[in-house]
């Protein structure tokens, strides 16, 4: 029997509400279930188990808000149950060290004209169903005007005119949000004696191998420069993992799995910076794969509470407009930030000539406390050094 | 597909790569990502969405072309295969 209890999602959260249980006592659970969602001020997670076993009791009734390490439910384990240590320091979800790439992003399949079920049979003229066809209009569930109820090429069309309704984040409300951005953002500021660094990086030759290589990829398995940032930062944290942890206890803890916590901007207001696992150890694809699947489900609220405990360092970045650098504000208890300004076009020397060359400004934030500028600096040049050989990352 | 039909069906798919945005308010000459607010990776999961389902793959190199609904429109109606 062990306890199940409402996770810390982070340095932000001390209380979570129960908005949805998605089991229920007696149900088999194994490990990496989703078995609760749970709203925090940063919106809606969703919460797993990392041990096997029965839910035998819920203890907390969906709607209640409880603080962090309250008892949720208990669970029958099977085997050992799994240390009940208090995030950041919850031992990583006991998962293969390189994750399958995972599935592309949902996008909606062209639509086709769904067979009826069985005993069922939708009534559809063959126009409307061309119409429905042409228009990517879903007819499963459309009222039909035509005879006997048969759906026809007018109700297709009204269905085509009407816009999806916006679907805000579950449980988002940007005024909390702003609220634990706060609270966190003041107490690294108190806390952390940060130090910063920067370093302009010349990005002409992985554009270039960029362009080249999206030009004979198809629109799917295109890259873009974010991925590439993403894989040398990770790359370089082997290199010099002074800066991969937290600061736990007055003194820094070191981690040796490399989760790159990734800043994505939500349209609402506010970010959450939730994990790349195991960054280093994934192909470019798979890097690409699982960034574009993390930004949508960040845009839908299907992020998991495990992947916003996970972080070991963050990184943010301002994408292809806007501010040349970013100096982030650490995230405790991390180490260190990373940041990404837009890439510019600048005059840059190359081999003694003048040359205009595209540049992104990369710099450090660091925990001045764990490690000082002669480590920041270590990192940012192994980043510099893996961008000029893209083919390699 | 008329034009407006076009317009109508991008609207949507833009609803599907970016749930949060109210697709119904978007105007057709907004630039999708400086006025909406699109980053890239909203940006390139609506040009794989219009390749999945219009086929019509936009290269990088045009993505200046399709910076609008209108333009998008404009743009796929003059490549889209025939009867898709």
């Amino acid at each position: 029997m062990s306890d199940f209890r409402m996770p810390s999602l982070g340095a932000d959260m001390d209380k979570g509400k129960v908005v949805e249980w998605l089991k229920k006592p007696g149900d088999h659970i194994a490990r990496g279930d989703v078995v609760a969602v749970v709203e925090t001020q940063k919106g809606a997670f969703e919460i797993e188990v990392f041990e096997e076993g029965v839910l035998s009791e819920i203890l907390v009734a969906v709607g209640s808000e409880v603080p962090v390490g309250a008892v949720l439910a208990r669970i029958d384990g099977v085997g050992a149950a799994p240390p009940a240590a208090a995030p950041p320091l919850m031992p990583p979800p006991p998962e293969p060290p390189v994750r399958p790439a995972p599935p592309p992003t949902p996008t909606p399949a062209p639509p086709t004209v769904p067979a009826p079920a069985p005993g069922e049979r939708l009534r559809i003229s063959p126009a409307a169903a061309r119409r429905a066809l042409e228009l990517g209009v879903d007819v499963r569930g459309l009222r039909g005007s035509g005879p006997q109820g048969a759906i026809a090429v007018a109700d297709v069309e009204a269905a085509a005119k009407q816009p999806a309704a916006p679907s805000p984040r579950r449980g988002f409300d940007p005024a909390a949000m702003r609220q634990a951005i706060a609270l966190a953002m003041a107490r690294s500021k108190r806390e952390i004696p940060h130090y910063y660094l920067s370093l302009p990086i010349d990005m002409g030759r992985a554009l270039e191998w960029l362009a080249d290589a999206n030009a004979r990829r198809d629109v799917e398995r295109r890259l873009l420069p974010g991925v590439l940032l993403l894989k040398a930062t990770a790359l370089a944290l082997r290199r010099v993992p002074e800066l991969n942890g937290f600061w736990v206890g007055g003194a820094p803890k070191l981690s040796t799995a490399i989760h790159l916590g990734w800043a994505i901007s939500l349209r609402g207001g506010g970010l959450i910076a939730p994990a790349i696992r195991d960054a280093d150890k994934l192909t470019i694809d798979q890097a690409m794969s699982a960034l574009r699947d993390l930004v949508m489900r960040a845009r839908t609220a299907r992020i998991r509470g495990s992947e916003m405990m996970d972080p070991t360092i963050t990184v943010t970045s301002l994408g292809e407009r806007g501010a040349e650098s970013v100096l982030g504000v650490i995230y405790p208890p991390q180490l260190a930030i990373l940041g990404f300004g837009a890439a510019r076009e600048a005059p840059a020397v190359v081999a003694g000539q003048v040359a205009i060359r595209p540049l992104i400004r990369a710099t450090l934030s660091g925990d001045h406390r764990a490690t000082d500028g002669e480590a920041g600096s270590r990192l940012l040049s192994a980043i510099d050094g893996l961008l000029q050989k893209p083919e390699d990352l | 597909m008329s034009e407006q039909d076009l317009i109508d069906r991008l609207r949507r798919i833009l609803g599907d790569v970016a749930p949060d945005l109210d697709v119904a308010t978007v105007a057709i000459d907004a630039d999708l990502r400086n006025d909406i607010g699109l980053d890239s990776m909203d940006f390139l999961n609506f040009v794989i969405a219009i390749s999945k389902q219009l086929g019509v793959a936009i290269p990088e190199a045009d993505y200046g072309k399709v910076a609008t609904l209108g333009n998008c429109s404009a743009y796929v109606a003059a490549r889209k295969p025939q009867g898709s």
